[in-house]
């Protein structure tokens, strides 16, 4: 009798076994930073809640996940993810720039649409901070589910300018007066220059921008009066005149010493290294940087610590006494791949994601800003809070599935008058040129 | 006394100065995968066994773990040297001994196919392999490895094949042996030098390959230890102690395959019967 009981229990764990099926889903994700892993670890930890759930609501499944996270870089990642769309094998859930790849993406008919599953579960309606909606919707529809945002702060390094003969209060009052717009890009040329000619930076460090193409040169066009959409053809904008007093500004910033004529050298480790060895007055970055540098660069340094001696941050300048600062944020997204057979399921994993506290962990853990409403309250980290306060000015790229050869070809002209080869002048026209050619009737040109 | 070449005093200073940037390289790699930080080539600091935990912390920062990444090598160095020896022997054979027509043709196309790199081939190679569903596997690599390096295969053991004295297979078929038999009783162990030589071949260079599972293979469960290597390869903050690690790491069979396996490489050079 008892062998019986034994015999039919097993049968019954093993009939229990065969009946809960295992449905996988994969998932890549990016940094290309290191401290952003959590874009991945957060989706295990929403697949550990959602199969409590399915426990609970005695699901026949249970879902495993299967997920990388790149950290060699964006062309890299972005070549895979494009192959495995094109191959057919693609993940279920893909981690990306909302802009501009939700509307490449979304034009191609890589991603599916997920206003349904929006609307299904609330914690999206209620805990999505609303303007990021914007950032991913494209023609109506939305195509991602906001995962982090951030801003591009301008730093500068406060002992250098103590150095330079600023006084504690100047240097504390400097991000006021970017904000109030009394301290403009010209004012920076100048204060670097001094910082030049006195010795206190070497030659061509008073000011430095990313070392290769990206978004942030969208954000510099902006800061110099720049628009680079038209809301109501749905067409990219190109202003000359805003692009020639950007680059008339690169061309005296070189000339003056203050940024170096290859700056575009491509070398982020050179890029991070003299920063972080405190030899840079001013410079533009991300607020992902900080968490970079505490972590990775000035581990040895005491992290965190150096940052607040020697580094302050503001909103990028403008060009104009007076004028409005600008930043720039380009939220990450997770999409869901438009051949997935678990879509459902991808969307459930989004929405345990959709989570304040983990987005609170990957805020504070990769210098990013929270995209959801209850985070603020749970956080208590001081970089969080007082970077956040720069989205009060910040920007977003424009949903359009060419904004990548507007970028390239404005690239192209700060490239070109960085390194001498072109003269403003020149510059802009080719640029124009170039981006007719490539955007035809998708571009304005005022 | 062993005989020496004339002037074999500055030859040796020659390939000692040919062969020191390799050395000085071995070196830092050694030196910076076991020390907290090396300047040039001075260790400074401890011995940090840090750099290595990739061996027992199952996946560093996502990675899949290196032991996958080990596995997936091994199978994909030792199939490639095996399909192609395979290939290789059979067609060689049938080439150095049989005569058919278009055989010279056919020779010709094999070293024509053998001009081509592989990287001008690739974006044939994946759309081929998408449409066998092969795409992001590793037996797709292994094939598209394998298949490229077949044609030097081919010629190589055509070399050793020629080489054979015909009396010895004529003998066997004499004797009623089929034209398979001799191939397999007679003519292959007669060309073990050369199996040897073209496998250990084969398996280095599927050991080293890197462009092909960089472009076919897209997820990180099929990577190599070559795309593990990659990955430490970064845009900006690169952990140089643990790269030089897994540099070694991935180096170490190669050494020890090489020691073991260097007389049968030099045979490449001369093949056939000796004696």
């Amino acid at each position: 009798m008892r062998g019986l009981r034994l015999f039919v229990a097993l049968l019954a764990v093993f009939g229990l076994s065969l009946a809960q099926k295992t449905i996988v889903i994969k998932a890549w994700t990016v940094g290309p930073d290191d401290p952003s892993i959590t874009r991945m670890t957060n989706l295990e930890e929403a697949v550990n809640r959602l199969n409590a759930v399915l426990e609970k609501e005695n699901a026949d499944y249970r879902v495993k996940l299967e997920a990388s996270f790149d950290t060699t870089d964006w062309d890299n990642y972005l070549r895979r993810v494009l192959l495995a769309f094109q191959s057919g094998q693609a993940p279920d859930i893909v981690q990306a720039s909302a802009a501009p790849l939700i509307g490449v993406w979304a034009t191609a008919g890589f991603i599916a649409p997920l206003d349904e599953y929006v609307n299904r579960y609330p914690v999206f309606q209620l805990e999505v901070i609303p303007t990021l909606w914007n950032a991913v919707t494209f023609k109506g529809q939305v195509f991602g589910i906001p995962q982090d945002t951030e801003a591009r702060p301008l730093y500068f390094n406060k002992t250098l300018l103590k150095k330079l003969g600023w006084s504690e209060r100047q240097i504390n009052d400097l991000p006021k007066k970017i904000e109030a717009g009394e301290f403009t890009w010209d004012d920076l040329l100048a204060v670097a220059k001094e910082a030049v000619a006195k010795g206190v930076v070497q030659k061509g460090y008073g000011y430095w921008h990313r070392p290769k193409n990206g978004s942030d040169f969208i954000e510099w066009y902006r800061a110099f009066g720049g628009t680079i959409y038209d809301n109501q053809s749905g067409k990219l904008v190109f202003e000359k005149a805003a692009a020639k007093r950007y680059f008339s500004w690169l061309k005296k910033a070189v000339d003056a010493g203050v940024l170096r004529a290859d700056m575009l050298d491509g070398n982020w480790r050179n890029w991070h290294q003299n920063i972080t060895d405190g030899k840079v007055l001013f410079w533009s970055g991300g607020t992902w940087n900080w968490a970079e540098w505490t972590q990775q660069w000035l581990k040895d340094k005491g992290g965190q610590d150096w940052l607040w001696a020697n580094v302050g941050f503001a909103p990028q300048p403008s060009y104009k006494k007076g004028g409005k600062p600008v930043t720039l944020s380009s939220p990450q997204a997770y999409m869901i791949w438009s051949g997935s057979k678990n879509k459902e399921i991808a969307a459930r994993i989004l929405a345990f994601v959709t989570a304040p506290d983990l987005d609170a962990r990957h805020a504070v853990g990769s210098g990013h800003l929270p995209v959801l409403k209850s985070t603020p309250s749970i956080i208590d980290d001081r970089f969080t809070r007082e970077v956040s306060a720069l989205l009060n000015y910040t920007t977003f790229q424009p949903l359009h599935a060419d904004l990548p050869k507007w970028q390239e070809a404005f690239y192209r002209g700060v490239s070109a008058v960085e390194s001498g080869g072109l003269s403003p002048d020149q510059a802009v026209e080719v640029v124009a040129a170039e981006m007719k050619r490539a955007l035809k009737d998708e571009l304005i040109v005022r | 006394m062993p005989i020496r070449p004339p002037s074999w005093r500055l030859i040796l200073i020659v390939l000692g100065l040919i062969t020191l940037p390799i050395g000085v390289g071995t070196l830092w790699l050694l030196l910076t995968a076991l020390f907290n930080q090396v300047h040039g080539l001075l260790p400074v600091g401890n011995i940090n066994f840090g750099n290595w935990r990739f061996l027992w912390e199952g996946s560093i920062n996502g990675r899949p773990p290196i032991w996958v990444a080990l596995f997936n090598s091994i199978l994909f160095a030792a199939t490639v040297a095996f399909i192609e020896v395979l290939v290789a022997s059979m067609a060689a054979y049938a080439i150095s001994r049989m005569n058919f027509p278009g055989r010279r043709l056919y020779l010709g196309m094999i070293l024509v196919l053998h001009a081509f790199p592989a990287v001008s081939l690739l974006i044939a190679i994946y759309y081929i392999l998408r449409v066998l569903g092969l795409f992001d596997t590793l037996f797709g690599v292994i094939l598209v490895k394998a298949s490229l390096e077949i044609p030097l295969g081919i010629w190589l053991m055509k070399g050793f094949f020629d080489n054979l004295s015909w009396e010895m297979e004529m003998a066997a078929l004499v004797d009623g042996a089929s034209r398979w038999t001799v191939f397999r009783k007679v003519a292959l162990p007669l060309v073990r030098p050369g199996i040897l030589a073209l496998g250990t071949f084969a398996l280095l260079s599927a050991w080293g390959e890197f462009i092909l599972p960089y472009t076919l293979i897209v997820s990180g469960k099929s990577w190599t230890l070559a795309l593990y290597l990659q990955s430490f390869l970064r845009e900006s903050f690169v952990d140089y102690g643990m790269m030089a690690a897994v540099g070694l790491f991935y180096a170490l069979p190669v050494f020890v395959f090489f020691l073991l396996g260097q007389k049968y490489l030099l045979n490449i050079y001369s093949g056939g019967v000796k004696g």
